[in-house]
Parts: C-alpha cells; sequence; structure tokens
C-alpha cells in the first residue's frame, strides 16, 4: 500500500477524535459548537507539515515520485474482488475444444495492480488461491482501475518468477524478447465513491459458441498458462518447499502458429512450428494460432513444456530434440526426455490424459492416456512406455501389475540428484536405478514390475547402462542396437561402428531414432590430452546432383557426469576428428551420429546405415 | 575516503570473495556450454528446442485445383503411420454441414493396410463447399493394437475463395505502464 496514502489517512483519522474532544470542550463551556465536517484547507496544511516533518511522503510507494495532495473528501475506501479467466475442457478423446463446458476459473498467485486515474500505480499485491484481492485505504472518490499482470512471482521459501509475453513483434528494431508486451486483464476506470467497492474480473476466452469461432479479445489464454504452471509449482513444493527457481518466460500469441517454421524470424513473426521449449533462450513457446493449433487450454501440453524448464533448470535433459511421433523407437535419451514430462504433467494435473486439440471449433487431436492400454513397440525407446512407467509407479491406482505407488518425493529426489550426476546417459536405466536405491522392498517391486511392462530389462538385471537389455526393437540390423554400449578404450585402438536409420522411416528422416546415435563408454586410462579419429568406411559414391549432400557427415559428444568434455561437429565430409582437454583417468561417454540423417538436404540415395573407424588416440 | 566508506567496501569485497568460492557444478545435463567445440558450423550436439509429440498418423493434403462454392474439388491425401504395417481406419467427418459437404458418392471411412513399414498410402476424397471462407475437413485416423487403440484427427483446412495473406493479428492493445514497461491489456468482463 502506498505510505503516503497510508500516512494521510493516519492523520485524518488522527484529526478526527482531537476535533470531537474539542467540541465536547466547548459544548460543555457553552459555546457554540460547529460541525462535524472538518475544514478541508486546514487539515490538507496540517496535514502537509506533518508528513513533511515526520518525512513519511517522500515518494515511498508512489510511482508518481510521492508528495501529498489534498485527499478526496471521505473515509478511505476498500476495493476487493476475485479475479477468474474462462477455461475450455477438451472434449471426449481428446477431439477438439469443448467450448459449450466452458468453466471459470480463478486467477491465483497473479500480481493484482491498483491504478489511479492516470495510469500511476497505487498498490499491487499477488492474488489469492480463490482469485481474491483487496486494497485498503484507497482514497475515497478517486478514479481507479485494476490491472491483472499475467505473471506471478513470489518470493520465500519457494520462490518463482513466471511471465507471460507476446512474442510476436515483426518492426524493425523490436524489443529484445524479454522486454516485450506482458499480457494483462485490465478493468475499466471507476470512481471510488465513498463506500466500499467489490469489483470481480474475468478472462474471457473470446469464443464465439454461435459463430464457432474467436470473435472477441482473448483474454483467459495467458491466464490459463499461468494457471497450469501454478498448479505444477504446487505440486513440486510440495516436496520441496525451499525450491528457488529461476525466471521464466513464456511467450504465447494468437500468432504463434504450429503450421509453419521459420527457424530465424519464427520467434519474431509466431512460425514457430508447435509448442516448445528453448534451451538457449530458457522460455517456453505456446501456439494460439486459431487456424492451425492452439495450446492455451491443453493443460498437459503446457505442463510438458513447463517440465522442459525444470529439466533445464533443477533436473538434466540429454535430449537430441527433433520431430517424434507416437510409436516411433527413439534414442533412449529422447524417449526419457519426452515420456518424463508427459508423465510429470499427468501427476500434477491429477489426470492420465494428455490432450493435444487441434484447430478450435474442429474435431482435432489425440490423446495419450497413461493408463490405456501399449501403442507401437514397447520398450527403453518408447516414449509412451516412459509416461507410463513413470506415471504407474506414482499413482495409486492398482491394476493388474501396477499395485502401489512410490509417492512423488522419491521420484522428485532422483531427478535432482542421482539422475543429474549419473555417469551414462539420462534416460529410463538411470532414472530406474537411482530409484531403486531410495525405496524399499515394495517400491523395488513395482520398479520391476513395470519394467516388465514396459519389456525393459529389470531385477538384479538392470544398471545403468543397460547392459544385460534383449530388447532391441525388432531391429533389421539388431547388431547396430545392442549392446547399448560400446566399450572403447582410449590407447589407440579402432572400433568399427555402425550409425544406422533403419526405425527413422517417415518421408524426411530425423536422425534421433534408435541405433542412429550409438553410445560408447570410454575408459580413459591415464592423464593426457587424447585425439579423436572418426573416419566413414561405407562407400558414398558421389550422386551427379551437386546440390545432393550424399556424403557422411560424423559428429561426436564427448561428456562426463553429464558435463560436455568435447564436442565434434563440423561439416567435414566423412571424417572427424579433435582433440579433448586433458582427461582424468576414468570413465566417460560419447555419443556418435552421422548427422546427414538430420539433414533435410539428405541424398535420396543415401544408404540407410553408416559406419566408421573410431579411435582414441593418446597424444605424444 | 570516509572510515565507514572503507568498511562497507571491504564487507562488499568480503562478499564478493565468498560468493566466488562457490562454482557451477554443472550437473543440469550436457545442455550446458561447457566442454570445447570444434568447428561447430551451426549444428548443435544437443537440443536447442524440443517439439511436441506429432500423433502417430501423418497426414499430407493437396487441394486439386480451385475450389468453388458448389462445385465438387478433389483433395489428395497422403498417410504414413509410425506403427508400421500395423492396419488402421481412416474416416471423414464435417462438422458444418452448412459449410461443406462430402460428395455423394464418397465412402466416409476406408480400411488402410500398409504393405511395408514405411509405406505411404494415397487416397483421394471428394467434398463440395457450399460457402466461402476457410472450411475444414476432419479426417480421423484410428489404430487397434493388442491392448488399446488410439485414434487421432486431423482438420483438413480448404480455402475456397481469395485467402487472406497472413498478417500478424492484434489482441488486446499495448500500452505502457508508468516505467515505460509493454503492456498488451486485454479486457475484462466485470461483473
Amino acid at each position: 500500500m502506498n505510505p503516503a496514502l497510508v500516512e494521510k489517512t493516519k492523520f485524518i483519522n488522527t484529526v478526527r477524535p482531537i476535533c470531537d474532544l474539542y467540541r465536547t470542550l466547548l459544548s460543555a463551556n457553552g459555546v457554540e459548537v460547529p460541525g462535524k465536517a472538518l475544514n478541508r484547507q486546514f487539515v490538507a496544511l496540517a496535514a502537509a507539515l506533518f508528513v513533511s516533518a515526520c518525512g513519511g511522503g517522500g515518494g515511498g510507494g508512489s510511482k508518481n515520485g510521492g508528495g501529498f495532495s489534498p485527499p478526496a473528501a471521505g473515509n478511505p475506501v476498500t476495493v476487493s474482488g476475485t479475479v477468474s479467466y474462462e477455461f475450455v475442457p477438451p472434449n471426449t478423446g481428446c477431439n477438439g475444444l469443448n467450448f459449450s463446458a466452458t468453466t471459470e476459473r480463478p486467477v491465483r498467485a497473479a500480481t493484482v495492480v491498483l491504478l489511479d486515474g492516470n495510469g500511476a500505480e497505487l498498490a499491487r499485491m499477488p492474488s489469492s488461491v480463490t482469485g481474491a484481492y483487496e486494497f485498503s485505504n484507497v482514497p475515497a472518490n478517486t478514479n481507479v482501475r485494476i490491472r491483472v499482470l499475467a505473471e506471478s512471482k513470489i518470493s520465500g521459501a519457494a520462490s518463482w518468477d513466471i511471465e507471460v509475453r507476446d512474442n510476436v513483434d515483426t518492426r524493425p528494431g523490436a524489443p529484445p524478447l524479454g522486454s516485450r508486451p506482458m499480457y494483462s486483464l485490465e478493468s475499466s476506470v471507476f470512481n471510488t465513491g465513498d463506500s466500499d467497492v467489490s469489483l470481480n474480473l474475468l478472462a474471457r476466452s473470446g469464443w464465439d459458441l454461435a459463430a464457432n469461432r474467436y470473435t472477441e479479445p482473448r483474454a483467459a489464454a495467458p491466464f490459463a498458462i499461468l494457471d497450469t504452471i501454478y498448479t505444477g509449482m504446487q505440486f513440486i513444493i510440495e516436496v520441496d518447499p525451499d525450491l528457488v527457481l529461476p525466471p521464466l518466460d513464456v511467450f504465447w500469441s494468437v500468432n504463434n502458429t504450429a503450421s509453419a517454421f521459420d527457424r530465424d524470424e519464427g520467434d519474431n513473426n509466431g512460425e514457430i512450428g508447435g509448442s516448445l521449449y528453448d534451451f538457449e533462450l530458457d522460455a517456453m513457446f505456446v501456439t494460439g494460432d486459431e487456424n492451425g493449433d492452439t495450446d492455451e487450454f491443453d493443460a498437459h501440453v503446457v505442463g510438458h513444456e513447463w517440465t522442459h524448464f525444470l529439466d533445464d533448470a533443477i533436473f538434466r535433459s540429454d535430449s537430441l530434440g527433433g520431430t517424434h511421433r507416437l510409436g516411433d523407437k527413439l534414442d533412449s535419451r529422447l524417449a526419457w526426455s519426452e515420456g518424463w514430462p508427459t508423465a510429470l504433467a499427468s501427476m500434477f494435473l491429477g489426470s492420465p490424459s494428455y490432450c493435444e486439440t487441434g484447430t478450435p471449433g474442429t474435431n482435432a487431436g489425440f490423446e495419450i492416456n497413461a493408463e490405456a492400454g501399449f501403442f507401437g513397440g514397447q520398450g527403453w525407446f518408447d516414449e509412451v512406455g516412459v509416461v507410463r512407467f513413470v506415471y504407474d509407479l506414482w499413482d495409486t491406482t492398482s491394476e493388474g501389475t501396477d499395485f502401489g505407488s512410490v509417492g512423488f518425493a522419491p521420484i522428485y529426489e532422483v531427478m535432482r540428484n542421482g539422475q543429474r550426476t549419473t555417469p551414462a546417459w539420462a534416460n529410463i536405466f538411470t532414472f530406474a536405478v537411482e530409484l531403486r536405491a531410495l525405496v524399499d522392498v515394495n517400491g523395488d517391486a513395482l520398479i520391476d514390475s513395470q519394467l516388465g511392462d514396459e519389456m525393459t530389462v529389470q531385477g538384479a538385471l538392470l544398471d545403468i547402462w543397460g547392459t544385460n537389455e534383449t530388447n532391441d526393437g525388432g531391429a533389421a540390423d539388431p547388431a547396430d542396437v545392442l549392446p547399448i554400449y560400446i566399450d572403447m578404450v582410449a590407447d589407440g585402438t579402432t572400433t568399427n561402428i555402425c550409425s544406422n536409420s533403419q526405425f527413422d522411416t517417415g518421408a524426411a528422416k530425423d536422425g534421433n531414432k534408435l541405433s542412429e546415435y550409438r553410445y560408447i563408454r570410454l575408459s580413459v586410462p591415464m592423464l593426457d590430452e587424447y585425439n579423436v579419429v572418426i573416419e566413414s568406411t561405407t562407400p558414398t559414391p558421389p550422386t551427379p546432383d551437386m546440390t545432393d549432400n550424399d556424403q557422411s557427415d560424423p559428429d561426436m559428444l564427448l561428456v562426463q557426469n553429464g558435463n560436455a568434455v568435447l564436442k565434434l561437429l563440423s561439416e567435414d565430409e566423412n571424417f572427424e576428428t579433435g582433440v579433448t582437454p586433458p582427461l582424468q583417468p576414468g570413465t566417460y561417454i560419447a555419443d556418435l551420429r552421422d548427422w546427414r540423417y538430420a539433414d533435410p538436404d539428405i541424398s535420396a540415395s543415401y544408404p540407410p546405415t553408416v559406419c566408421f573407424d573410431v579411435r582414441f588416440e593418446p597424444t605424444p | 575516503m570516509s572510515i565507514m566508506n572503507r568498511a562497507n567496501i571491504a564487507a562488499l569485497a568480503a562478499i564478493c570473495l565468498l560468493a566466488a568460492c562457490g562454482g557451477d557444478d554443472g550437473s543440469n545435463g550436457v545442455s550446458s556450454e561447457a566442454g570445447q567445440t570444434v568447428a561447430n558450423d551451426g549444428k548443435t550436439a544437443i537440443a536447442q528446442r524440443t517439439s511436441e509429440v506429432q500423433s502417430p498418423v501423418e497426414i499430407t493434403y493437396r487441394v486439386i485445383g480451385t475450389p468453388i462454392v458448389g462445385q465438387p474439388v478433389a483433395l489428395d491425401l497422403q498417410f504414413e503411420s509410425s506403427f508400421g504395417a500395423t492396419p488402421y481406419t481412416v474416416s471423414y467427418r464435417v462438422n458444418d454441414e452448412t459449410a461443406l459437404q462430402m460428395s455423394a458418392a464418397q465412402s466416409s471411412s476406408v480400411s488402410i493396410s500398409p504393405s511395408t513399414e514405411d509405406e505411404r498410402v494415397a487416397q483421394q476424397v471428394t467434398v463440395v463447399p457450399l460457402r466461402e471462407g476457410r472450411l475444414y475437413l476432419n479426417v480421423a485416423a484410428v489404430i487397434e493394437t493388442d491392448t488399446g487403440s488410439i485414434r487421432t484427427v486431423t482438420a483438413i483446412p480448404i480455402q475456397v475463395g481469395a485467402a487472406a495473406p497472413r498478417e500478424i493479428v492484434e489482441n488486446g492493445t499495448v500500452t505502457t505502464d508508468e516505467d515505460g514497461n509493454l503492456i498488451r491489456s486485454l479486457p475484462a468482463s466485470e461483473e
């Protein structure tokens, strides 16, 4: 509350009893008693002197620089109310949004600002869990306005800073993303009068049922996104009440479209290709294009992307990124890093049904249900298998082999610690091993039963390397799938390793499927710098088309305990080399890929498998 | 410099020194910037951005000719499933029959049995637009597995008449607060 305003109020409340006493004294002595109304000019002068003497009005919380203005006549009033937003649920089966079933939900922990008629801030506060706000000691008979910012900033034991902004700005010299407009819900200007004011605000979706399209400002969307994240925050801080998260910008726009992707300008023109999390910008982007796909009401989608933020901020992600479809057999790191966020979103939203609805007003959409059946090949490479595995460890619904719950606390503990520092690539194996170490014998049995359900090695055969895994996904070339890690020693010995695109079907390859990245477990025998040499051994005859990308492009990432040590990413054809920094003796991991499988301009005749001789040579 | 100023500066320096003693353990994954990079020509070793999971049946489409109100128009559809050779059923549905109608001879559903793991299957469907604008044909693909089914619906847009060029759409109005911060104001319904 504005300190200057408080001081003025206190002064007035002090003056009144003094005046009452004065009148009593006059009456007792037979002197004509003046009326009860205060002499405004005298009060103003006295107050100014008082405030100046006590230094209570020098610009405190007033954005206008403070000072004292003659108070409006009347006692201060209270302005209060609630802030809500419209939420649109999905149809059954996630086939489109059900605007007929729109409900109202409170806007929780968002910043509510009291402005004067000129837009100067008088006070601010976070809305309550019921969406309530209350400003007391507001000057009577004064024009004011309520602004609700699409932000939640909480500090204390747990703290977070979330802002929802509009990223789209195609003008030259547009401000940086973090300074683009923040969404706000605005009341009209109203006069406080001389009695308390109750004003409830609702952010509408903007949808017109009769017209079957958006016809009004889409005010609800930013607050729907904010509220989903708030729900996630509450779930997390139940097990970690001292959690401090870095700031998060969430960018949503009616112009953010999944129908187009502009690699260079998408952040500015909205052609983002779909909702996503950007690890470089530490920001989420959510689609809002009503002619394509909107995600603001797809709470699981928002929760999924927010979990990527958690992975970036406090957990770990070894994700490769790239396109992934239900049923794909993925690189194990991608399967984990995409399955885990869906599972967490399902947990904190209290529903196993991940809905991705499409164009509003149509039946477009699909569902991933963590409790409903198996889709495609199951295994350690299956994104939906990861969803089921993690969700069933947490849920308390007993069904078949899912006969208990480990609760969220040990899951969170693993993600904060063991999964972060595991020496292997972060995937379902590493998570399961770390979790087994934290739970009791019943928890172990549940983990094993759920791994078994997902056709993944379990029990005594389980280790972080998947050493005893036998599920090769039905590979045509199983030798390029198993063993999961190829053991090498940094002594100059050459090993031939193949990148195989056997699971990367479709019109365009993505380069992120099972067996396209090959994992190496490297033993470094002594402190030294090492030459890394990768040479293709698969003939790739040049094609006549000069624009064809028809030669291999091997890349490698060398890592220890989740920290990158060396990245070899050149565009050299059929060859890659580099020198490591000094490596201490120990175990490292690497991945080897042929980037050509991720190249959108890959030659049509490019072989489905390319092999490389790999060696790590001690330097003289 | 006064003694108080010197003491304050010394205290600040001590605080900074203590803060410098705490290193980054870098254990939030290989998204860390640590590690030498050799000749990074724009490629990345790990994900810069995530992407949403896609439905298992990918549908690409092409409108044949120019849609005209009252006249049949054919759509070439290409289906590709991530479930390999598992059969699936495709069905067509129009939500707004005042805008679009299925051709009388058009089957509302068809079974597709890919012969190979990566076969793209072509289908043609004919509709009749009844008005101008951006109209939608809902195409549902249902894949049955041993233990469950998955249904995905894609809305195929059909532009009838001149398409409005893609323009940046405004939602609310942009103002600035008293600190100069940009605000996109959306009006509230008041009760």
